[in-house]
């Protein structure tokens, strides 16, 4: 052995010992550092937000951040229900609206609310050029005054049941007329007091908030995890607090975690499109056998761990009021009935092509399960699996025959319908070129009509015209889960399409 | 060697425009519409009204040839232009994201470089002994473990299992420097398992090229200490071909540390620009790309020079 291989491979029992107690104590340090801030809260986003407009619809994980530092007229409450936030009460007299200020309303900079913020902050939603997510429905407005400094009435141009529900969500915040469009400043129960790009939001309580005594949790963290196993990681690991989109593969294991919680309720929805300007499935007889070929289950259990419900109607949310047997019991699994379909319609071996997408493996899992269904009845299906932006795309230009779709309404109200089943602008949330007169009279008439009775009726007739002409095939209910530290209490999941304003009632959660 | 040197850097100006103008390019034939992407995040549907608005506040309704002539101007200012989705401006942003990444590049390179050329050169200098035989399986296996399932495997066992780091994140290392370091470990190391094999069996074989040569054996017969014939007779000669390896690593890893950052949650570059292209932020792609480019260029400048100190027949 040379000099020089001994020098350096020698191990003296003084270096081993050097070396082993070095390592020893490098090991433990990182314990004495994880030691956890306890008065923060810290909740885990699915993705740093990619901007924070006020009005534009940014994500899911953006409408948690913004619900933190704005609000507007009105909130939710735990179950979901419309609730007062800065409006502490308000009137409705068919088209008119009169909304109540509370009187220790206060901007973060210290203005005081008025009636002429809120018509300002309302304007900016519909104004010409807006790019506000709701700058089509609250066009529904006709007028806005202000009774006095604290009080503003709202008219609009045809009774709008849903119109408080618009209200209650993350797009319509009210802010200061005078800090503008620039810097916008809120009302939300906390501040923004530092940000890391990419990486974390530190909150602190807003003292001005018009809710006494909230939010519970003076100091509030949202940290980014856009890797859903991470995410789970770091809620197990004690990192964070709250973590929302549990994903499905995780939910057994945070159930059965002794420390964890998850909370789950129904969310969206998954539904096929057909392009209807095409054969095969320009012909109702066809939509029908997709229909009814289908066994619902399989998808539940394939594509969402059995996280999930089969959707045989209309896609309501589970608790819409207008939710009925009539509505939600349309089709059943019956692959005789689907091939007799498909052998009247005369499109037996046929090739089609189903679009879904690779980004998502929903998408691409449900897609599979319906090419299985479908190949069973007599049809070939064909898969076209393109990154999501590309599949949004094709979806706009029609560019399928028929198309995997997740859906939610923006709020828990039948009138979401209209979106995705009446005549409107091409979008890949819509059946391409579906347009049926019929429908859209009905739609038309949910939407304005103020008596619940009358409006089931009304929907009950939706649902028998869908039934026959399958202008979309409803295919499951999925869940959405949110996962939580034994410790947190106070956290209320929201059901349906309102899951993504979970975000309202973080101002009630306390670490015990 | 100057003239060299300024050759060398006008080529590389000319090489990162070239780049620029061919990713400009490129993302048009790329399908999806910015403004509609943007606004239809998480699967909601977009106001018809509201994509029109976007796409005229971005300027996406003028004709592309215009757009990529200001595009060039805006360059010649040094201005990378307003991020799609959040309006900020891409060149703040990635100065806020790319020294996160090259901290994370460089640790791994420090981890690697001292794991791989001590480990390399006594395999050579053992060849075909047992503990060469270790060395060489243990590389080809770390060299062959792709970076998820380590990093994934490394969350499991040090931050779920032994709860001895966070399951990944970022900290500034202003905020709290120990904990920066902490979360600096994971994933530096988790990219230093392929990357130190590489190096391990680059100079592995280099070495043992150059320990066959006639001058070491002259420089050993002449009675110069062994450890002298190592550093200034081996080690020297047999370092060029690494240099060139681990440069060419460290410019992969700027815009392909992405698998690591995304386990690790490393809010780093490669991050940005995978987010800016599923969201079709075409100035934040443009602008990462353009500088992962001239970086990459960069490094590959700074290694021929490094190969000019080590070799003076590159010098002439």
């Amino acid at each position: 052995m040379t000099e020089f291989q001994r020098s350096n491979l020698l191990l003296s029992r003084r270096v081993f010992l050097a070396a082993s107690g070095a390592t020893l104590g490098t090991l433990m340090v990182p314990h004495a550092l994880r030691a956890q801030d306890v008065n923060v809260l810290k909740y885990a986003l699915s993705a740093y937000p990619p901007g924070l407009d006020p009005f534009r619809h940014e994500g899911a994980a953006a409408n948690a951040v913004k619900l933190q530092i704005f609000r507007g007229l009105l909130g939710l409450d735990a179950e979901g229900k419309v609730a007062s936030e800065l409006a502490e009460k308000w009137e409705e007299t068919g088209t008119d609206y009169t909304f109540h200020i509370r009187k220790n309303a206060v901007f973060q900079n210290g203005e005081p609310v008025t009636a002429a913020d809120v018509i300002w902050s309302i304007e900016q939603i519909t104004k010409e050029g807006s790019t506000a997510y709701f700058v089509e429905d609250l066009k529904v407005i006709s007028k806005m005054t202000a009774i006095d400094d604290k009080t503003v009435k709202i008219t609009l141009s045809a009774p709008t049941p849903a119109f408080t529900k618009l209200l209650a969500t993350p797009y319509v915040p009210i802010l200061s007329a005078e800090a503008g469009m620039e810097k916008p400043v809120g009302v939300g129960p906390y501040k923004i007091a530092a940000s890391e790009e990419g990486v974390s939001i530190d909150f602190e309580a807003f003292e001005g908030y018009y809710k006494e005594g909230y939010p519970k949790s003076k100091k509030l963290k949202m940290i980014a995890y856009k890797d859903e196993s991470l995410r789970v990681a770091a809620l197990e690991s004690g990192d964070v607090d709250i973590i929302e989109y549990v994903p499905w593969q995780s939910m057994g294991k945070v159930e059965n975690e002794r420390n964890l919680v998850l909370q789950e309720t129904t969310g969206p929805n998954m539904v096929i499109n057909f392009n209807v300007e095409q054969a095969p499935f320009n012909d109702a007889r066809v939509r029908q056998a997709v229909a009814y070929a289908i066994k619902r289950e399989d998808i539940v259990a394939a594509a969402f761990y059995g996280r999930g419900k089969p959707l045989f109607g209309l896609p309501l949310d589970e608790n819409s009021e207008v939710a009925s047997d009539k509505t939600k019991n349309l089709w059943s699994y019956d692959p005789e009935k689907a091939r007799a379909l498909i052998k009247e319609a005369g499109v037996e071996g046929q090739t089609v092509k189903l679009l879904s997408s690779s980004t998502y493996s929903m998408h691409q899992d449900t897609s599979l399960v319906v090419q299985q269904h479908l190949n069973a009845i007599g049809l070939v299906v064909e898969l076209d699996l393109p990154e999501w932006g590309a599949r949004v795309a094709q979806g706009n230009k029609g560019q399928y025959q028929f198309a995997i779709n997740g859906t939610s309404t923006a709020i828990n109200d039948p009138d979401g319908l209209t979106a995705m089943i009446g005549s409107g602008a091409a979008t890949y949330k819509r059946s391409f070129g579906y347009s049926n007169p019929k429908l859209d009279e009905l739609l038309t008439e949910g939407r304005h009509e103020m008596d619940l009775a009358k409006r089931k009726a009304t929907y009950e007739a939706v649902a028998e015209v869908v039934q026959q002409d399958v202008p979309l095939c409803p295919l499951t209910f999925r869940t959405q889960g949110f996962g939580l530290r034994k410790t947190v209490q106070g956290f209320h999941t929201l059901v349906g399409s309102s899951s993504g304003y979970t975000g309202f009632g973080l101002e009630d959660v306390v670490l015990g | 060697m100057l003239s060299y040197i300024i050759k060398r850097t006008l080529t590389a100006i000319l090489l990162s425009v070239a780049v620029a103008s061919i990713v400009f390019l490129a993302l048009y034939l790329v399908p999806g519409d910015p403004a509609e992407v943007l606004l239809s995040t998480g699967g909601v549907e977009p106001p018809a009204e509201a994509v029109n608005a976007l796409r005229v506040k971005l300027g996406l309704d003028q004709p592309v040839l215009w757009q990529y002539f200001a595009f060039l101007g805006d360059l010649l200012k040094a201005d990378l232009g307003q991020s799609f989705s959040n309006g900020e401006a891409v060149l703040d942003t990635i100065l806020v994201r790319l020294p996160r990444t090259l901290e994370l590049i460089f640790a791994a390179t420090v981890i690697s470089l001292i794991v791989g050329i001590p480990s390399g050169m006594i395999a050579a200098m053992r060849q075909g002994e047992t503990i060469d035989r270790v060395l060489s399986f243990v590389a080809s296996i770390a060299m062959s473990l792709p970076i998820f399932v380590i990093g994934t495997a490394m969350v499991y066992v040090f931050a779920q299992k032994f709860r001895l780091v966070p399951a990944g994140g970022y900290v500034a290392f202003s905020q709290d420097p120990a904990q920066h370091l902490l979360l600096l470990l994971m994933p530096s190391i988790a990219i230093s398992i392929g990357f130190s094999a590489t190096i391990f069996r680059m100079s592995r074989a280099t070495v043992a090229a150059v320990l066959t040569k006639d001058w070491v054996r002259t420089a050993r017969s002449k009675g110069i200490s062994e450890r002298q014939v190592m550093i200034w007779h081996i080690v020297r000669n047999a370092l060029g071909p690494v240099a060139t390896v681990v440069g060419l690593q460290m410019g992969n890893l700027l815009g392909g540390s992405v698998l690591v950052e995304y386990v690790f949650n490393w809010p780093g570059l490669s991050g940005y620009l995978v987010t800016a292209i599923e969201n079709r932020d075409y100035p934040g792609v443009r602008g990462t790309v353009l500088v992962v480019a001239s970086l990459f260029i960069f490094i590959n400048l700074v290694v021929d020079m490094i190969y000019m100190i080590l070799d003076p027949r590159v010098r002439s």
